[in-house]
């Protein structure tokens, strides 16, 4: 008998539109059978309802949705169970590992007491009624996800995001369920702790004989962990296989889509390479890739510079040294990518180049003069480089149209010239076309990357001669992934416009990057050509950063051994 | 240019408009908000109306016919005064100057508060020090007190009023308003904005303004209502004008000739429960335009 069958699943929301009451589709027509002690991955773009049909196991769905079908867990039919029979089968049979363990966890509550609860509610069922069982249960749990049992006496905030995805995790396996159900159990992560992680999970699964669904929007992670992966789109399965065939030889193009967005790094078929452009100084372009009149960057020609940076800040039991005499150029159209895990420092450094903080010693640079923080200079500064934030939706006023946002810095600089003119220039550039249908557009009427694409325009109008883009598509799909640095890609071979990209994703930079920079607790540890550092790295750090990279730790080729190395 | 600019000016006002129809359609499902809402729209009407309904001869005191204290009649509905003048037509003059001092105070105590509280919001380091310590010592000053002080400094008049109020309840909004202005600037749009090159002026009035408006407007109708009590409270401790009616002098020329102890109870009646309506009104509305802004306070 399988663990859990979906048996022609369909759910719908029912949800108000804008002419009355509307159904919507989130699961449509789902078959799927989950054996015993295996490990499925489901991958899928945001919307695709993948959490849906997760969600649905355990009749966690919303009051407004409406399920037909059937799912059959360990052979009981979930939508017909009863309220107190579907209490005993939550977390005893099947329990979730929740998305965003920063949120999912009580703020107030120790750790060793949230992990206690599910323990005390099925108090009946097992073996842990009074206290001393509980606490000695709670100690075994941490230790199974490698944590002290002394940890359980903290409060979230006092651990790390890795901790607290640990923590819960030792929730979901309280009970000892068959069934763990992971609901993006790394996104929020950097890529060091996500890897460990996943290894804590891989590792109980394997020693346990538990089922594991596991859901992502990243197939190299779900490869790193499962043995099978199903891909979603619109509610329906459109590929399912074991992880290697589905990571290495896709059929369906949207997995294709979903598995060129995270290149191997090392092979040079995505090496200056996205779906949709080739820059002709890629390896192997073709002839007619090669046309155009692009020239390659010059590295002498520096556009910015950072000459002994740093930045303090004062923190809490003494000051905290976020940037550390840090020394970098950038040459005019050169993609460079600053790649570090979360905390290193990266987007301070960012923002110091930006002039948006105060260095504290140290100076920027820009076309070999330094930076002076009078307005009228800063002014100047500001219309030659151009910042491009993380998340698009929060980097757009939302009261503003598309004409607006892009409008707003040529007027703040009262360009010459026709402004209506700049911003449909601005916006054909950023590939929003044809421009005219996005002008009076407001940002919740856009997807997440045209979104990304208004705010690169809205830099674009400026002229800029460089750019500077923090993770730009850290908070965007897969697929989407893909056209904003083949945009990117494109900008810098045919406008000449370099970019400071910073990323905590090696791939990228193995995608679109001339050069990459490493950093680590405030300092540059390594820099130097892409094929340089990722496929030899010099440095412990970087060897560490590559090894976690999930993509190297699936697909078995000579690339992958060459830089696996490390760690 | 000027085709293509006007097309765009459209689009944008079709949007607005589009907008205020979804803020009606959500005001007008609130019914204690609609109740309110024509309450105080007749209210307004009839203070509008009073050279009409209540020739101001009706009021001189030489011209009157009526006898003094006389209870409610068919000729005098709501009772006569002390000096026999009919208490409907006082009532309907005095909402005349309850309402402008209600409204004009708002409007200062609103100016005030909505840039004090911006620039203390979106300025920092020593600038915002000094903002804070200033709304802090209105805060906690006793309003009343410094109204009272600041009336007998200037001389008793509606316009000393409207400023008393004005300047003692803007602290509360400058408060609401630096918050609201701290949690719009530390979105992501804001930094974008800065790294185009903006100003100060840019940021606050492009992007602080439209984010902090809509709080504003909710918060004015509120503070429309308390204003009237605080124009009757000072009204009533005599530092109004003398030769103008309002509910307040009402209430204290009532007071004056003891028609409360000498149970002439329509002239202390009707003026205290004007003031409850109207306020009452100003309050519902307010409460249904801040649901409509904040839609998390629907439905509690």
């Amino acid at each position: 008998m399988p663990r859990l069958e979906f048996k022609d699943l369909r759910v719908t929301y029912a949800t108000q539109g804008e002419d009355g009451p509307r159904t919507l589709t989130a699961v449509d027509g789902v078959n799927l059978v989950v054996e015993p002690g295996s490990t499925l991955g489901l991958a899928g773009e945001s919307g695709c309802g993948k959490s849906t049909l997760a969600m649905s196991v355990l009749r966690l769905l919303p009051a407004n949705a409406k399920v037909e079908g059937s799912i059959l867990l360990g052979g009981e039919n979930v939508p017909d169970l009863s309220w107190g029979r579907l209490r005993t089968v939550r977390w005893t049979e099947a329990s979730i590992v929740f998305q965003g363990a920063m949120h999912s966890l009580n703020p107030v509550r120790k750790v060793r007491e949230q992990i206690a609860e599910a323990l005390r509610i099925h108090a009946k069922a097992l073996p842990y009624k009074d206290d001393a069982a509980r606490d000695a249960r709670v100690a075994e749990l941490l230790e199974l996800v490698d944590l002290s049992p002394a940890k359980g006496a903290s409060y979230p905030h006092e651990l790390s995001g890795g901790q607290k995805q640990r923590v819960m995790i030792a929730m979901a396996l309280a009970c000892d369920p068959e069934l763990i159900i992971a609901d993006e159990p790394t996104t929020a992560l950097d890529v060091i702790v996500q890897a460990q992680v996943l290894n804590v999970l891989t590792a109980l699964v394997a020693s346990r004989g538990l089922s594991l669904i596991m859901i992502s929007h990243d197939l190299s992670v779900l490869a790193a962990t499962c043995e099978r992966i199903v891909v979603m789109q619109q509610g329906k399965i459109v590929e399912d296989g074991p992880s290697a065939d589905v990571m290495r030889t896709p059929q369906h193009p949207h997995t294709q889509a979903l598995a060129a967005a995270f290149p191997l790094i090392g092979d040079p078929a995505s090496r200056l390479r996205l779906p949709g452009y080739t820059a002709p100084d890629a390896p192997g372009a073709t002839a007619q890739e090669k046309a155009g009149t692009f020239t390659a960057p010059d590295p002498a020609d520096v556009v910015l510079e950072a000459r002994n940076l740093s930045v303090t800040f004062a923190g809490r039991g003494g000051n905290v040294k976020a940037v550390d005499s840090v020394n970098l150029t950038c040459g005019r159209g050169e993609i460079v990518a600053l790649v570090g895990q979360s905390g290193s420092g990266k987007t301070t450094l960012a923002r110091t180049m930006l002039a948006l903080q105060r260095p504290t010693s140290g100076e920027v640079l820009f076309e070999g003069k330094a930076l002076s923080h009078n307005r009228k200079a800063l002014k100047d500064y500001r219309r030659s480089v151009q910042f491009v934030l993380q998340d698009p939706s929060a980097a757009l006023n939302p009261k503003h149209s598309v004409y607006e946002a892009v409008a707003e810095g040529p007027r703040l600089h009262k360009l010459p010239g026709n402004e209506r003119e700049i911003v449909t220039a601005a916006l054909r550039k950023a590939e929003l076309n044809p421009p005219e249908r996005f002008l009076a557009a407001i940002p919740q009427e856009l997807s997440g990357g045209q979104r990304q694409r208004v705010v690169i325009a809205g830099a674009l109008a400026l002229d800029p001669e460089f750019l500077v883009a923090d993770e730009p598509v850290a908070s965007l799909d897969a697929s989407v992934r893909a056209e904003i640095l083949a945009l990117l890609l494109r900008l810098r071979c045919e406008l000449g416009l370099g970019a400071l990209v910073i990323t905590h994703d090696l791939g990228l930079a193995w995608n679109i990057a001339d050069r990459v920079v490493v950093m680590f607790d405030g300092r540059i540890v390594e820099e130097g050509r892409v094929e340089d550092v990722l496929l030899n790295p010099q440095h412990e750090y970087t060897r560490k950063l590559l090894s976690v990279v999930p993509t190297n730790n699936v697909v078995e080729d000579d690339a992958s051994v060459a830089i696996g190395a490390g760690s | 240019m000027s085709t293509l600019t006007t097309s765009r000016r459209s689009v944008a006002t079709a949007r607005r408009v589009q907008r205020l129809r979804e803020v009606w359609a959500e005001f007008a499902a609130n019914r204690a908000g609609l109740i309110g809402l024509v309450l105080l729209g007749a209210v307004i009407l009839l203070a509008f109306l009073a050279p009409v309904l209540a020739p101001e001869e009706t009021l001189n005191v030489t011209r009157i016919t009526s006898a003094q204290n006389e209870p409610p009649t068919w000729a005098n509905p709501l009772g006569t005064d002390p000096a026999g003048r009919s208490i409907l037509a006082m009532l309907v003059w005095g909402a005349r100057i309850s309402l402008l001092v209600g409204f004009a105070a708002t409007a200062v105590s609103m100016l005030i508060g909505t840039v004090v509280g911006m620039a203390a919001g979106h300025f920092t380091g020593v600038t915002q020090g000094v903002l804070m310590r200033v709304i802090d010592f209105f805060l906690v000053v006793p309003s009343l007190v410094l109204a009272i002080v600041l009336s007998s400094v200037i001389g008793p008049g509606v316009a000393t009023i409207v400023i008393a109020i004005g300047i003692t309840s803007w602290a509360g909004t400058a408060r609401l308003v630096r918050s609201q202005t701290l949690s719009v600037e530390s979105r992501a749009y804001i930094e974008r904005s800065w790294a185009l090159g903006a100003s100060d002026a840019h940021v606050i009035g492009k992007h602080v303004l439209p984010a902090v408006m809509p709080l504003v407007l909710a918060n004015t109708t509120l503070t429309v209502g308390s204003a009237i009590i605080a124009e009757s409270t000072l009204s009533f401790l005599g530092m109004g004008d003398p030769g103008q009616i309002s509910w307040g002098s009402m209430l204290k020329a009532a007071l004056d000739t003891g028609a409360a102890t000498g149970g002439y109870w329509w002239f202390v009646l009707t003026p205290g429960i004007a003031i409850v309506l109207v306020v009452l009104c100003f309050t519902l509305v307010g409460r249904a335009f801040e649901s409509v802004i904040n839609p998390t306070l629907r439905g509690r």
